[in-house]
């Protein structure tokens, strides 16, 4: 050993705690005096086409005046909600579709009480999806529709494809696992599918009814904990002074913290029949009484992971290319984790333009 | 400057960065509209303090502003943690390795000692986290509903615990014991005395169940948090080899916020080992198996209470939501039924004819419920 591992001089010391308290407390003046309007989040102008318990489905006002002939149905995950889809004017997914001319709708699925706890898979798929795509087919006069299902809402999407190829015309997947064991190689698979195996979803909802919010993200923090409870604070003191970078933060924050429960069935269905079983890729998920077989899915499908993704590992949605029936597969790579596959510079600038190209290219 | 002088430089860094926090703190407190109340001890105060500060600042504020704060004060006490544990580390190494003696036997020496002594801190770090004390506060909410003196010695119990590990004293454990006992005559023990009650078997065998899911369910927190305490060893001598391998290398760590990082990269990346081994899984899932099938025995003794005073059950709530759900469903079907035969036949159906078809429907549901057997019909009919 040649030198002292901790160099820290007490004038440097005491300048830096004297500066990041000046910080600390500025923020905390600031963050006192801002209001509920100041970090909503989804605010894109949209209006309810339709309601089902309660489930809303919106359609987006659009901004331009030529629009795609076909609209885009987005269907999100049934935890966290899908406001990170819009989380800001200047950081929405949303928002890009709208400019390029892409009519959206989207599935709010609300947050499910306890008089939901018997809500199965069949009946999202089977029920409110299938719902709302004849929704959106009857207000455009159309036959098919463009489905985007994003993170579980993918996989949602996926047996929704599966179970009624007629109903649509494109499907696109972002974010969604499909390999529920896959991992890279020499790679282990992602931490949730691990300590998912131990668990007893059967057990968990008969004593729980449905699978509190703050439950699901505490799995989340526990991925990095230190990053996810300490660091990540330690190193906002750093935009205190820059309120719309605050305020990025805290509609951020807004949107980790919103999570709705569980509905108690359909959440024991997804973590045994996906997560533990792998189920979706072999062809054995069951809805009603409906057997989900990807090879069904024909119609043309774009498949856009996030390669840096820790919660849903590339190799697991990539998977998608070999079981699905379609002739035209397109996978599309993002250098992003999958929340940058929403807000990072890259994905504002490229995911929108990439899906409205693909669907420019296949003439709908 | 000696490697003596170094510490002694780090320890009055962290007795002055400590009074800095503290006057930046009371600065901040002076302003606020709410009365001050005063302490002595300097870093716990500094902890109250500027969580009094931060409450009265944020009391009108958004949810969200008020998390935000509560977690930077959370995140500024364990960058102070941080440098008190790694200052501390080298004070109490430093004089074996003056006389010469192998750091790396100092260090694992150090460790082993930290390893015991933070059983009991385990469950303090987790619940110094405002998202992480969330769960536990979901977990006990949602468990010990009707057991909150148990709650209380179960907070207590890693302590217990730890004095019992290092102290190598038996005293300990029997107080440990007692405290169990003391918490089961308040809670179900004093139950099994109420008037309403009597004494009875049925009530007598759930209690006793439910002791016996209690006890299972300490048990497996127990191993979990002595799990997370050995991690959190892990964690401090990796970040010890860390520095040493800095020192060798003359890269010293030159701010509090770097030695934070530095924490916490090593922490991160020490607990994903961690998290991802078989015996971790396999004790969190047991942990949370005992959890929830206590969960479970202690909805049967409060149900019998409820019975007894004529207030519905949570098993007859959900009775009721699942013959609403199996209504709700029932009636959706039907009318996607009757709307397809409706666009079918633009005829001009009478209203005779509709309930006509929607009897017959109603019939075919009946068939298939019965047909797929009464326990998951509700998922399969259409």
């Amino acid at each position: 050993m040649t030198s002292f591992p901790l160099q820290i001089t007490p004038d440097e010391a005491i300048h830096e705690i004297t500066e990041m308290n000046r910080k600390v407390v500025q923020g905390i003046k600031t963050l006192s005096t801002l209001k509920h309007d100041d970090v909503q989040v989804g605010t894109a102008p949209k209006e309810e086409v339709y309601r089902e318990d309660k489930l809303i489905l919106y359609r987006y006002t659009p901004v331009v005046e030529q629009l795609f002939p076909i609209p885009v149905l987005i269907s999100y995950a049934l935890v966290n909600r899908p406001a990170v889809a819009d989380l800001q004017e200047d950081r929405s997914l949303v928002r890009n579709l709208l400019k390029l001319g892409i009519d959206v709708y989207l599935i709010d699925w609300g947050y499910p009480s306890r008089a939901d706890r018997w809500l199965t898979l069949d009946d999202y798929v089977n029920g409110y999806i299938d719902n709302c795509v004849d929704v959106v087919r009857e207000r455009h006069q159309l036959d098919k529709i463009n489905l985007l299902g994003i993170c579980q809402g993918g996989a949602l999407s996926l047996c929704y494809a599966a179970l009624h190829p007629e109903k649509i015309q494109n499907l696109i997947t972002m974010v969604t696992p499909v390999d529920f064991h896959a991992r890279e190689e020499g790679a282990q698979q992602g931490l949730l599918n691990t300590w998912g195996t131990n668990m007893n979803p059967d057990l968990m909802i008969k004593a729980l009814g449905n699978v509190p919010g703050d439950f699901m993200n505490f799995g989340f923090l526990m991925l990095q904990p230190f990053q996810l409870n300490f660091q990540k604070y330690a190193d906002v003191l750093d935009m205190m002074e820059d309120k719309d970078k605050l305020l990025g933060f805290l509609r951020m924050e807004e949107w980790i913290f919103d999570s709705p429960d569980q509905a108690g069935e359909a959440y024991a269905q997804f973590l045994r029949d996906f997560f533990q079983q792998n189920k979706l890729i072999k062809g054995e998920i069951t809805l009603g009484n409906q057997q989900v077989n990807l090879r069904n899915i024909t119609m043309p499908v774009l498949n856009i992971y996030a390669e840096k993704d820790h919660l849903v590992p590339p190799p697991s949605s990539k998977a998608l290319e070999q079981y699905v029936g379609s002739q035209d597969y397109t996978a599309v790579g993002f250098p992003v984790g999958h929340i940058g596959m929403y807000v990072s510079g890259r994905a504002q600038r490229d995911l929108a333009p990439t899906i409205a190209n693909w669907i420019k290219e296949r003439g709908k | 400057m000696s490697w003596n002088e170094q510490v002694d430089t780090l320890t009055s860094i962290w007795g002055e960065t400590q009074k800095k926090m503290w006057e930046s703190w009371y600065d901040l407190i002076r302003t606020a509209p709410a009365p001050l109340t005063t302490y002595t001890s300097l870093l716990d105060e500094w902890r109250k303090l500027a969580t009094q500060g931060v409450e009265m600042w944020t009391v009108d504020a958004e949810p969200i502003s008020k998390n935000v704060s509560r977690q930077l004060l959370a995140s500024q006490s364990t960058m102070m943690r941080v440098l008190e544990l790694t200052s501390d580390a080298w004070k109490a190494m430093l004089p074996n390795i003056e006389k010469g003696g192998d750091w790396q036997a100092v260090l694992n020496s150090y460790v082993d000692r930290l390893r015991n002594q933070l059983v009991p801190d385990a469950a303090g770090l987790l619940r110094s986290s405002q998202d992480l004390g969330e769960l536990w506060k979901v977990y006990l909410q949602e468990l010990q509903v009707l057991t909150q003196p148990w709650l209380t010695s179960l907070r207590r119990s890693p302590w217990y615990l730890g004095e019992a590990l290092t102290g190598g004293d038996s005293s300990e454990l029997v107080q440990l014991t007692n405290l169990y006992w003391d918490a089961y005559e308040r809670t179900f023990g004093s139950l099994v005395q109420s008037p309403s009650f009597g004494f009875t078997r049925e009530i007598n065998e759930k209690v006793l169940k439910a002791f016996d899911a209690w006890t299972d369910f300490r048990r497996a927190s127990t191993e979990y948090q002595i799990v997370l305490a050995s991690a959190w060893g892990d964690i401090f001598e990796q970040v010890m080899r860390d520095l040493v391998k800095r020192s060798e290398q003359g890269t010293p760590i030159k701010t509090v916020r770097d030695l934070m990082r530095l924490w916490t990269e090593t922490a991160d990346a020490s607990l994903e080992k961690v998290f991802r081994s078989e015996h971790y899984v396999n004790i969190q899932g047991r942990l949370f198996d005992a959890a929830m099938n206590y969960r479970l025995r202690e909805q049967e003794v409060v149900e019998l209470v409820l019975k007894t005073g004529y207030v519905p059950t949570r098993s007859e709530v959900d009775e009721a939501h699942r013959n609403i759900y199996e209504l709700r469903k029932e009636v959706k079907a039907l009318k996607k039924a009757l709307k397809g035969t409706t666009l079918a036949d633009n005829s001009g159906t009478s209203v005779a004819d509709l309930r006509q078809e929607i009897n017959g429907l109603k019939q075919a549901l009946q068939e298939v419920k019965e047909a797929s057997g009464n326990g998951k019909a509700h998922a399969t009919a259409e």
